[in-house]
């Protein structure tokens, strides 16, 4: 029987990945609700992954701690150089590697919303977001 | 292969319970009937009106609705003819026709009403088609329209024949644009406008059918806050105009 600490590297790959799902997990749901039909759901899937890259980083925040969890464990890992099954060492270095681009774009999104609200609170009338 | 698949199972796993607790996905009841498998194209028994100005704006769809739009350099007649000819009966129901609309049910389901629009933009006419589940009950009136702005808010009320329906009529523009709008659509419907209240912020009307002259409406606005503003930098509190909709024997009084 497998021992969760034998499948570490395999649950923190799956954690960085989750975040990467949730577009695709999105566009089949509002494929199913359009009919269910193959095209309804080819067509959610792709304009949900098109949206918007400030609104990835904002749908998926809450996955954010997994995500940095798991591929920080991955990134530790790495560093020790102890010997390891190839598996081990290709699953930490692709969740390292997910990652990055993932906390690049959270990165961006957050300091876009930063400047923004430096930009309202040096404005002379102030301004707001409407949503 | 095993670790493959345990990774990309136990990630969409995650993902989809993410999203479900979340609340990223549609939670209203899977489409059916006119709003189901469009793929860009018109509902069923609905045609596309030819030809069109080019870069029309296409057609959208949400819960419960569907909306197209197009530009077409014929007159306003033309169009209304076109759809008064090619309306699928089988499918779609035609209830009133006139100036500048047409409304229409669906046969299926009468709670979805739907409709044409023809306006007359100077050198060309903008057409819209639009649908709305609007919830209605058994023995609401079936020739009672509705327009494209309306979306049904709860289900209406029967209280001695007279339904009463709240519609919200959109966060942007006056209220008295949908009244005026409506007053048309209920105008070539085969209903009377027999009075309007002009003022700026509660605008309304009255109507009468013209088949069944017992049968009234009383048509009332307001603005309605739904969620006040959380007094942060991002301003969010969220209103929209309400429609008070009576119709039935004696709605008017």
């Amino acid at each position: 029987m497998t021992r969760v600490t034998d499948a570490r590297h395999l649950i923190g790959l799956s954690f960085v990945l989750s975040a990467y799902w949730v577009p695709v997990v999105m566009g089949i749901a509002w494929g199913v609700w359009l009919g269910g039909d193959p095209i309804s759901i080819g067509q959610g899937i792709g304009l949900s992954v098109s949206q918007g890259w400030l609104e990835f980083p904002i749908r998926t925040l809450p996955l954010a701690p997994l995500v940095i969890g798991g591929a920080g464990v991955a990134a530790l890992q790495l560093l020790r150089r102890a010997p390891r099954p190839r598996t081990e060492i290709v699953a930490d270095k692709l969740a390292v590697a997910l990652a990055v681009p993932y906390v690049a774009i959270l990165l961006y999104a957050a300091a876009f919303y930063v400047y923004f609200i430096i930009a309202c609170r040096l404005a002379p009338r102030g301004c707001s977001l409407i949503l | 292969m095993r670790s493959v698949l345990f990774v990309g199972g136990l990630s969409f796993a995650i993902a989809v319970v993410y999203v479900v607790a979340a609340g990223l996905a549609p939670t209203g009841q899977i489409a059916t009937g006119p709003f189901a498998n469009l793929h860009g194209g018109l509902p069923a028994g609905l045609p596309a009106y030819v030809p069109q100005v080019q870069g029309s704006p296409g057609g959208s769809s949400g819960e419960g609705r569907f909306e197209w739009n197009a530009q077409t350099p014929d007159e306003t007649a033309k169009v209304l003819h076109f759809y008064e000819q090619n309306i699928d009966g089988k499918t779609w129901t035609v209830t009133g026709s006139g100036d500048k609309t047409i409304s229409f049910y669906y046969r299926a389901a009468p709670g979805i009403r739907g409709g044409v629009v023809a306006s007359d933009s100077g050198r060309s006419t903008f057409i819209t088609l639009w649908m709305t589940d609007l919830k209605l009950p058994a023995g609401y009136p079936l020739d009672f329209p509705s327009t494209s702005r309306a979306r049904p808010m709860g289900a209406p009320t029967n209280v001695a024949g007279v339904f009463t329906a709240r519609w919200d009529v959109g966060s942007v523009g006056a209220p008295g644009t949908f009244v005026d709008d409506f007053a048309q659509v209920l105008a070539d419907s085969g209903w009377d406008v027999t009075a309007r209240r002009t003022t700026r912020e509660t605008p309304g009307l009255q109507c009468r059918s013209r088949s069944s002259p017992l049968v009234t409406c009383a048509v009332t606005t307001k603005y309605e806050i739904t969620k006040p503003s959380t007094g942060r930098v991002v301003y969010d509190a969220v209103g929209t105009f309400v429609a008070t909709v009576r119709v039935g024997q004696g709605a008017d009084r």
